[in-house]
């Protein structure tokens, strides 16, 4: 990794309270619709099965009655150092756009993959076949992202799409497409949580909430030691949770 | 000897003519047949003038405008075209027929139109309008304002895109004069 | 001139130069990339104007109020509704598949009738003609089964069948059906409320209330907002019950307790309330004191449950402590509870005297009904489903002669489905008003599919668990699709022609009717600005701008009311407390403790396709479903992980694959429920078992009600 970061005036971000999920699948549903991915017969293969958006489940790994567990909503991480860029030999990926979101262009991409080894994540996803929609479905598919069709690799985009629609709406208002309002622009997954377990913003603007989610003494971030440097942001008050962020050792 | 001699002689001369044939033949296929092959032409299923609903003064605005949202609104309606032509005129004058078509076709099917755009963009571009708001329209669009008959529609025949949609090394070209990035999410979705 | 070899070269050489200076070679390129980036069977996105309109989701039961983005005036996708109070901009995973739905492969597309084992399809005047026949000769012993727990279609269909002769009027047994029974036996008027919004503490034994448990959106977002991120909690949630379920897993306390004893659990913190000088006026108090001291000390519910004293007084104590404590009771599969541990769970909530209290248990009344001859919401939910279908099949109760299914699937959604099977092939004419193939529309001799909520209009009135009374319309955005019917028109038109007077000719009247009744209802307002709990708790409620409430409720908004019934007559019930709170039999297999998720979707509806994704793979895997033990279990049943399993009681089998949980109590099996449909399409069908057959059904003591909370399974 070249370790030279970039540095970019917004900075979005995502602040995932895990304490507040209860696992639903409210986040992975959205998404699954507002980005165009077909409904899978056989989602129950999940090294086929492709969610932009996915919940883990994390334990203490302790028995019963000790045991707990929480739940642990993954979208792609954005990283400020992102492996996947690097190794992509056709710049179909890049970090290069203000905002600091990880760009990955389908019609680019040439399926090699290198990208899906190097994250450490697991947030991209390969096309294995080309999507099939039930008959007539289509026409629920949604304008602002394009369909991909087999043999590229495809992964969150912190519903880009959303922040152009906001930026345009900002302009028709007048205002500063540049400095959105707190919840002008946040993701699927972040609107439609029942629980409102997952929050939005540049973390860069003060005026953004998240700007001061992530200095809560609770927030971590996961593999941060990796130096990947994500825009994703995690927040437990359970120590064992915020353990399972990243490997430590016994000793520590 | 003699023969082959001969035929040599004319022979350079006979190449490069021949040469010269096969080059200007092949500009006139690669520059005039070609792009007449590679496109089909259509034309729109209702010959739509421009020039007379300009010349009523009806601004480019009121039918082409940028929603309260900020998104283009791109082409009006049928609903809002039967605003003002709502029942057939019964007028037999080339106008007339045109309108009274477009009302028996559409208004009274409640059908859309199905023009054909000039510059529709792949489905993984996202173009705002919003954002480009400060250029004039006919810097990418065909000045369609000027003419009574829309242009003929030159579909590509291999691509299947419109003759005049912009090419992304356009879009990126103005965007580098302009100081714009030219970062893959600015335009694709 | 003839063309020798060398002229041809040059031709050739000449050409090929030529070329290059011509658009060929670089266009063809370019266009032949572009080429392979449109593959024609790669479906592309729509293109037109982007808007959004509102309604109301149907196919989940927390209500939720949608906004919908359309696209060219299609609908695309179902959001939540920011300005609702249902929703307040959440959405379940089932709610937000309402658009895919209208596009499901399991929908029925025209009205069918039975021909042998298969369906012909007929038209809907033939499907009139057919019914109205069938049920005038069927009148005097005609029953319904509705699933929909909140519409006033409900109204229609039993005006309908009174008018008929009815036999017996079921609503699909869940939370209502048993909160129901509990207030009617304490002598409560109303629907139980949840202020959740106002609520400190919450106490909630086994009612899965971020999934499955009456507005589990709403209580969602109500414990969200309670819960700032990273900073300390203002609310303190409790749960009690046999795994640590959806809601158990962001709970600050999980007290392991079987769904069978939870009756007991809410008496042995009584105790200690008691104990600690608590009392109450409401009739029964001191036989109620007498029933807990008698038999419900911490010696006696650490011996029935396994929960120490010490465990209890802190809970005790927390409640009294807080300002606006509230206890909810409910099943951690939302279905079979009985009434008797729900009337002991409300007996805290006296004893704290959060009765009509602001973070309370509001006594919400029941909105006028419109169609004369109705039944009201509360005697709909007095009866006993799985009782009569029982009743049916052994012989014991006369089977009807004709069965109207309303948007329920009964041969699948009820416990010991084989039984409920049977019973209902007993029943002679049978016609289902389902949208999609479900296992009960399979069964029946006439299908006429209602069209999907975004195709109709209905609404939502009071959905169990709300803290308010709230009415929602449901509103057609989208043209039926397929050449179905809103059933309430169909039942409207099969009433005239039997000559039968509902008042009303189309079910738009009966909901405009239904708008204009709640505009005399005082107290009630729409909420914007103002939403109910704010009320509640104090702020004053805006005036309801009369007139263009119906334009009101069709932008999206609800209706709402904060109110509560006075009560003159509540009591404790405690002979049915008495009799029916006993500790659950320790078994001698293991206990099944089913859980239920909106992600599977409901009985009604099969898995949404598109939440299939949603689904671990410790879960579904394959095709086998998991069921969940915990090591300690696992080892006593001689059990591994992975191993595959079969569940035997009540006469079935069911396959399942182990999972090793440590989150459930020793001795407990938890499974999935939501899977093993026959029916519907292949994102449903084949996929896992379907563990609620299993389930056995008892006659609860006291009540007479009946129940399935916790059956005894073979593990093999």
């Amino acid at each position: 990794m070249s370790g030279q970061k970039k540095e970019f005036p917004i900075t979005w971000g995502m602040v995932i309270d895990i304490d507040k999920c209860t696992g639903c699948g409210a986040c992975m549903a959205s998404c699954q619709t507002e980005n165009n991915v077909e409904p899978q017969r056989e989602a129950s293969n999940k090294l086929r099965a492709t969610s932009w958006m996915t919940v883990y489940e994390l334990t203490n790994d302790k028995a019963y009655p000790d045991h707990d567990i929480a739940y642990l909503p993954r979208p792609c991480q954005q990283c400020g150092n992102p492996p996947c860029v690097s190794v992509c030999p056709v710049i179909a990926t890049e970090k290069n756009e203000n905002g600091g979101i990880v760009s990955q262009v389908y019609p680019r991409c040439i399926g090699c993959r290198y990208c899906v080894a190097a994250c450490p994540y697991h947030v991209r996803y390969f096309g294995w076949f080309d999507p099939v929609w039930p008959e007539g479905m289509e026409k629920t598919l949604s304008p602002l992202t394009s369909v991909r069709p087999r043999g590229v690799v495809e992964k969150c985009s912190f519903c880009h799409h959303r922040w152009t629609l906001a930026k345009d709406a900002a302009r028709a208002a007048g205002k500063d497409p540049e400095d959105l309002d707190d919840g002008a622009y946040v993701t699927s997954c972040v609107q439609n949580c029942p629980s409102g377990a997952l929050a939005f913003g540049d973390l860069k603007n003060p005026k953004h909430k998240v700007h001061e989610l992530i200095k809560s003494p609770y927030a971590y971030r996961l593999l941060e030691r990796l130096g990947t440097d994500t825009q994703v942001y995690y927040i437990s008050r359970r120590e064992w949770v915020r353990k399972l962020g990243d490997n430590y050792l016994k000793s520590e | 000897m003699e023969e082959k001699r001969s035929n040599s002689a004319g022979g350079v001369g006979g190449l490069v003519l021949c040469t010269l044939i096969g080059f200007v033949g092949a500009l006139v296929v690669g520059w005039v047949i070609f792009p007449k092959m590679l496109y089909s032409e259509k034309t729109q299923p209702i010959r739509f003038s421009h020039t007379v609903h300009t010349q009523l003064g009806i601004d480019c605005e009121q039918c082409h405008h940028l929603g309260p949202d900020g998104r283009f609104a791109g082409l009006p309606s049928t609903e809002s075209c039967a605003e003002c032509h709502g029942e057939e005129t019964g007028d037999t004058s080339a106008n007339g027929k045109e309108i009274d078509k477009f009302i028996k076709d559409y208004v009274k099917t409640g059908v859309q139109v199905p023009w054909l755009v000039y510059q529709y963009q792949p489905d993984n571009v996202f173009f705002s309008h919003a954002a480009h708001r400060g250029f004039e329209c006919t810097k990418c669009h065909l000045d369609v304002a000027k003419m009574d008959n829309p242009p003929a529609y030159y579909e590509n025949r291999l691509s299947g895109y419109s003759k005049d949609t912009m090419k992304m090394w356009e879009c990126e070209r103005c965007h580098a004069s302009m100081g714009t990035s030219n970062a893959c999410y600015v335009c694709h979705k | 001139m003839g063309l020798d070899r060398r002229a041809f070269l040059g031709l050739v050489a000449g050409g090929t130069v030529g070329i290059m200076f011509t658009p060929v070679p670089w266009k063809l390129i370019d266009d032949a990339s572009i080429w392979t980036q449109n593959w024609p069977w790669i479906p592309k996105v729509p293109k037109g104007q982007i808007d959004y309109v509102t309604t109301t989701s149907k196919l989940c039961p927390a209500g939720e109020g949608l906004k919908i983005m359309r696209v060219a005036g299609n609908p695309v996708s179902a959001g939540g509704n920011p300005d609702h109070p249902l929703s307040r901009g959440g959405v379940s995973a089932l709610a937000r598949s309402e658009v895919y739905m209208l596009y499901s492969p399991a929908r029925i597309k025209s009205p069918m009738k039975r021909n042998g084992k298969t369906f012909a399809p007929i038209t809907w005047e033939q499907a009139l003609i057919e019914m109205a026949e069938k049920l005038g000769a069927a009148k005097g012993s005609v029953a319904s089964i509705s699933g929909d727990a909140t519409g006033t279609v409900n109204e229609v269909l039993t005006a309908l069948v009174g008018k008929l002769g009815s036999a017996g009027t079921f609503m699909m047994p869940g939370e209502a059906t048993s909160a129901a029974k509990a207030l009617k036996l304490m002598g409560a008027q109303g629907q139980a409320g949840y202020d959740f919004e106002n609520a400190d503490t919450v106490l909630v034994l086994g009612a899965d209330i971020f999934e499955t448990w009456g507005t589990s959106t709403r209580n969602r977002k109500a414990f969200g907002a309670t819960r700032p991120a990273g900073t300390k909690p203002a609310s303190n949630y409790i749960y009690v019950g046999p795994t640590r379920n959806n809601t158990a897993a962001v709970c600050d306390q999980w007290i392991p307790a079987s769904a069978a004893d939870l009756g007991v659990v809410a008496l042995g913190i009584a105790w200690h309330l008691l104990k600690a000088g608590a009392t109450s006026t409401a009739p029964g108090f001191d036989t109620f004191k007498a029933v807990v001291n008698g038999g419900y000390g911490p010696e006696d519910v650490k011996r029935a449950t396994g929960i120490g004293g010490d465990v209890l007084a802190g809970i005790a104590k927390t409640l009294m402590a807080s300002k606006a404590s509230l206890v909810v009771t409910g099943s951690p599969f939302g279905q079979g509870m009985g009434a008797a541990p729900v009337i002991a769970g409300m007996s805290l909530n006296m004893l704290l005297g959060r009765v009509n209290k602001p973070g309370g248990v509001f006594m919400l009344p029941e909105l006028a009904s419109v169609v004369p001859g109705a039944l009201s919401r509360a005697a709909m939910l007095d009866g006993d489903l799985p009782a009569f279908l029982k009743g049916v099949e052994s012989g014991k109760t006369p089977a009807p002669k004709a069965l109207l299914v309303y948007d329920a699937n009964p041969a699948y959604g009820l416990p010991e489905a084989a039984t409920m099977a049977k019973a209902l092939e007993k029943i002679p004419f049978k016609v289902s008003f389902s949208s999609f193939m479900d296992e009960t529309a399979a069964l029946c001799d006439l299908v006429l599919p209602n069209s999907l909520p975004l195709e109709r209009y209905d609404d939502v009135v009071t959905p169990y668990g709300s803290g308010f009374c709230l009415y929602s319309l449901v509103r057609p955005i989208q043209k039926p699709i397929y050449d179905t019917k809103t059933s309430a028109d169909v039942l409207l038109a099969l009433a005239r022609k039997l000559s039968i007077d509902l008042k009303f000719d189309n079910f738009q009247q009966v909901l405009k009717e239904k708008v204009a009744s709640l505009s005399k209802a005082s107290g009630g307002f729409v909420a914007k600005d103002v939403m109910p709990w704010q009320v509640a708790a104090g702020k004053p409620a805006p005036a309801l701008v009369g007139g263009d409430l119906w334009k009101a409720l069709e932008a999206g908004y609800a209706w709402t009311m904060v109110g509560q019934v006075a009560q003159t007559g509540m009591g404790f019930a405690s002979e049915v407390v008495a009799k029916a709170v006993k500790a659950g039999k320790p078994a001698a297999g293991a206990t099944l403790a089913p859980y239920a998720q909106l992600r599977t979707g409901t009985p009604a509806t099969g898995i949404p396709c598109q939440d299939l994704t949603t689904v671990p793979d410790t879960e579904l895997l394959g095709e086998t479903t998991l069921v969940r033990l915990n090591s300690e279990t696992a080892k006593t049943l001689g059990l591994k992980k992975g191993q595959m399993v079969k569940l035997s009681a009540a006469g079935v089998d069911c396959q399942a694959k182990v999972h090793i949980f440590e989150s459930v109590m020793t001795g407990m099996v938890s499974a999935p429920l939501g899977f093993g449909h026959t029916a519907f399409d292949y994102f449903s069908q084949g996929k896992g078992a379907n563990y609620l057959s299993l389930m056995a059904v008892a006659e609860e003591p006291g009540s007479g009600m009946s129940t399935w909370i916790a059956s005894e399974v073979k593990i093999a």
